[in-house]
């Protein structure tokens, strides 16, 4: 260990010589997780890795090379200066050292500290509250915790290192019975110790009861819930298109709408870096830039791109703070955490109030579509019917398919209780005007 | 190394143990529009070790390869925290091999300057096109070896070559965006990317068809499936089913999937091999050093085999069928397909067409998923079928079946075949992508759900 520990030292030192900029990003972390599958524990893991990656400016043009392999550092370099021979265009100067920056919460010390024997008494938690509920279930767990440090430097004097922890659990719940099988999984991560996975296990054991019937589907159209799971099928083609690199190619729908009422006048979607914990929290981006809390929809309104900064250069914006990466690859945009705001209608109100509907939770599919003009067409892995405000089953073997920029224009309500989801934090949303497939 | 990797396997104290180390470089080129956004060369080193004791797995994954030991006892401790009821693993071997991919053309004896001005040349064919407003080319060679050594005395060198490439068009008018792509990717060497020019044109046609092109009413269809998609919906539609690590401890679904079940008509067979060289999907030892080989998963349209590791196998007391694959040293070895395809039959295309007075012609791939029960699949371009001929064009299409049910609604398999791999592969268990192999001859199936407006 201790011959790599400074080895960005000398791959900045011998790059810096050589070409007119440089630039080294250094990962590296460890991880856990326990693994129960068909109601036995299966496995224990643990994960340790490190990894560089170079990126020069040599004759005006980027170069970039990765390596996991420190045992000769003069390789990596030639390797970024081979591609360096071909590379774009650097339109940018990698930044200097930016002054004070924000304070922000990221490291849960506690979490070094948790043993793979705590993992496994949650796992078995979860477990125990599956078999109470029903013998035939097959229940299945993951629990997992990391560290992860990276330190950027640069020919500019930049050194910036940061370190973040992270815990996380799944929970999935199968019944297999003659006519099919049910599949209900729900999931978190966070920056904070994780101390029990009944509240996911329950969350999944009161929608395997809620799903026990089947109705059958047919074909029309109905008001439609998406939960904050399923809501990525909505969320997640505007993220590409908020990607300033679309912008720039003019492959993004909403290039050359800043300003414009794109979404309904509800919604507003913010990027927030500073979120005490969350997973995308962070003061800089991947090279160095501060990062801000900034709108990428206010009430509707479109208001920014994600940018990296070679990307903010060729679109003549300021980089936005959003070039993110691993040690394998350059920089690309990419959001910090993204919260939609929530509404004022509870999901209980929501589902009492539909006559006929149906609620969307896990999607099979997404991204199958032409995403890059906001297509989704997905079968409904998890849908909930409900008749006069209340559940009566759910559906299986059909679709839903749309448009999402139509979808977000005009929403029937929104949710008042978000649900954090990876680094994104959503409320239920209910919409109008989508069509059911199913046979017959 | 040999030697020093086996001793480690041997020397510990437990039931099995296994350990990789992996050695790989990279190649990549991309261009997105006129941006040549990558390219140049990624190095990776790194090892793992797992172990089983006592019926508990205990697995560790590193860079730091200074001290194989320590990852080890890491390992073992953490399969004695497991514990539970010790079971036996199938033990076949040991064997001792070397096996290096033999390609005409190496892509590591190509310049990158070659390389990049191939890619070059695909870039300006497809910005070139009218009511094209961007370009996607990525090229990826990868050469992989890993030395492989378990308790049971097999040691294996494998030595692998990738390479692969693909080309997109994205149209765009006004906010009608439209995309369309081609890819190919094997272990046959640098001459399956070199003349790619027909599929460059071919995409920006395609893309800019797709401009006019209207989106598909949601409803029930039948639909004829070109060869690359029906390699999809075979992966998707049974492949994933036939794992057995979804199978071997989950009691109901043993019952269902009893061998000797009829899943389809008696026209239908599958096959998964990955013992076909040059092929995605080849392998000629799996990552618990098990030889490839082939392995009918449906005969006549009755379930006659399953794909296995070597705990599965044993647990269902099954023969192995060198199933067990690892992306990479990152992760363990779980149960995955290789070469999956469905065996042609005897009708022609034209035939087909013919006899279908109402449909969809599907062709080409864009992606697949299953849950075990329901899967979706779609196409990269679709047709309207009228009164047995090809019609006008359609969008959006994505297709969704029944694991139980949609084989059973197979009524016509064709006599052609293609194999397919590409740049993308195949995901499971957070291990993605997996380069894999899917074929078929064309086929019809009645009553396939379609979502849409």
């Amino acid at each position: 260990m201790k011959k790599t520990e400074d080895a960005a030292d000398p791959i900045l030192h011998e790059a810096q010589r050589r070409f007119e900029a440089a630039e080294v990003y250094e990962e590296g972390g460890e991880s856990a997780s326990v693994g129960f599958e068909d109601n036995r524990l299966k496995e224990i893991t643990a994960h340790q890795f490190r990894g560089v990656g170079l990126r020069v400016i040599h004759k005006g043009r980027i170069g970039f090379a990765s390596t996991t392999d420190l045992r000769d550092p003069s390789r990596l370099v030639e390797m970024a200066a081979a591609s360096a021979e071909f590379g774009d265009r650097a339109q940018f100067q990698l930044p200097s050292q930016p002054p004070q920056l924000a304070e922000i919460q990221t490291y849960d010390k506690r979490i070094e500290r948790v043993t793979a024997k705590q993992m496994v008494d949650m796992g078995r938690e979860g477990l125990e509250m599956s078999k109470a509920a029903d013998a035939g279930y097959l229940y299945s767990c993951g629990v997992w915790r990391s560290t992860h440090t990276q330190r950027i430097q640069n020919s500019r004097g930049l050194d910036a290192a940061r370190s973040s922890t992270s815990m996380g659990a799944s929970v999935s719940v199968q019944e297999v019975s003659d006519s099919g099988l049910l599949q209900v999984y729900e999931f978190k991560d966070w920056g904070r110790r994780l101390d029990s996975v009944t509240d996911l296990a329950r969350t999944v054991l009161d929608k395997m009861k809620q799903a026990a019937a089947v109705v059958p589907g047919r074909l029309e159209a109905m008001p439609m819930v998406f939960t904050p799971k399923a809501a990525s099928i909505l969320f997640g083609p505007v993220g590409i298109a908020l990607n300033g690199k679309h912008v720039h190619k003019g492959s993004s729908v909403l290039r050359g709408r800043i300003g414009e009422q794109v979404l309904d006048e509800r919604i507003t979607v913010t990027d927030d870096p500073a979120v005490p914990f969350a997973p995308g929290t962070c003061a800089t981006d991947d090279e160095g830039t501060p990062t801000r809390k900034q709108h990428f929809f206010d009430k509707g309104v479109l208001k920014t791109f994600l940018t990296d900064l070679q990307t903010a250069a060729l679109l003549k914006t300021e980089p936005s703070g959003h070039g993110f990466r691993g040690y394998g690859s350059r920089p690309s945009p990419s959001s910090t955490n993204v919260i939609i705001e929530p509404g004022d209608v509870s999901y209980d109100d929501m589902v009492r109030g539909m006559k006929r509907g149906l609620i969307i939770d896990q999607t099979l599919g997404s991204g199958q579509s032409n995403v890059l003009a906001g297509e989704f067409s997905v079968n409904v892995e998890l849908g909930f019917v409900v008749e006069d405000g209340r559940i009566v089953g759910r559906v299986k073997d059909c679709m839903v398919a749309g448009n999402v920029y139509e979808v977000l224009k005009h929403v029937e309500a929104i949710g008042s209780e978000a649900q954090w989801l990876g680094s994104r934090c959503v409320p239920p949303i209910m919409v109008g005007g989508l069509k059911l497939a199913a046979k017959g | 190394m040999k030697d020093k990797l086996l001793n480690l396997c041997q020397d510990l104290p437990v039931d099995y143990a296994e350990v990789r180390v992996q050695e790989s470089s990279s190649t990549s080129i991309h261009y997105a529009g006129r941006e040549l956004e990558d390219i140049g060369e990624r190095t990776e080193r790194g090892g793992c070790v797992r172990v089983l004791k006592d019926g508990g797995w205990g697995f560790a994954t590193f860079n730091d390869l200074d001290d194989l030991r320590k990852y080890a006892r890491l390992a073992v401790k953490q399969a004695e925290l497991v514990g539970g009821t010790k079971f036996d693993i199938a033990r076949v071997g040991p064997f001792q091999a070397t096996y290096a991919t033999k390609v005409a053309a190496d892509p590591a004896a190509v310049s990158l300057r070659d390389k990049q001005r191939m890619c070059e040349r695909y870039n300006r064919i497809i910005l070139g096109g009218k009511r094209i407003q961007t370009s996607t080319v990525a090229y990826r060679d990868s050469r992989s070896k890993t030395f492989y050594a378990n308790s049971g005395g097999t040691c294996i060198e494998q030595d692998y070559v990738f390479c692969g490439a693909m080309v997109s068009a994205i149209a765009v008018e006004g906010a009608n965006i439209q995309h369309a792509y081609e890819s190919v990717g094997d272990l046959r060497g640098f001459d399956q990317v070199t003349a790619m020019d027909g599929d460059c044109e071919d995409v920006v046609r395609r893309a800019v068809e797709s401009l006019d092109a209207k989106p598909v009413e949601a409803g029930t269809y039948t639909v004829i499936l070109d060869p690359k998609l029906c390699g999809v919906f075979v992966h998707e539609a049974f492949g994933h089913l036939s794992e057995s690590d979804f199978v071997y401890e989950n009691p109901r679904l043993r019952e269902i999937m009893a061998i000797g079940r009829r899943f389809g008509p008696d026209f239908l067979n599958i096959t998964d091999d990955g013992s076909l060289e040059g092929e995605a999907g080849f392998i000629a030892f799996d990552s618990e050093g098990v030889p490839s080989t082939r392995n009918p998963l449906i005969k006549d349209g009755v379930l006659t085999g399953r794909l296995h590791n070597r705990e599965t196998a044993a647990k269902m007391g099954e023969r192995v069928t060198g199933n067990a694959r690892a992306i990479s040293y990152h992760h363990p070895p779980i149960v995955r397909m290789t070469n999956t395809f469905m065996e042609p039959c005897e009708e022609s295309f034209e035939q087909m067409l013919q006899e279908t007075d109402e449909g969809v012609y599907a062709v080409g791939m864009l992606g697949g998923q299953t849950n075990m029960e329901m899967f979706t699949f779609s196409p990269e371009e679709a047709y309207r079928i009228r009164s047995g001929k090809i019609a006008e064009k359609l969008r959006d299409v994505v297709l969704t079946g029944n694991v139980f049910q949609t084989l059973q609604s197979i009524d016509r398999i064709g006599s052609d075949f293609k194999m397919h791999g590409g740049l993308g592969g195949c995901g499971k268990g957070g291990q993605s992508p997996l380069r894999v192999g899917d074929g078929g001859p064309h086929c019809r199936i009645r009553n396939v759900v379609i979502g849409g407006r």
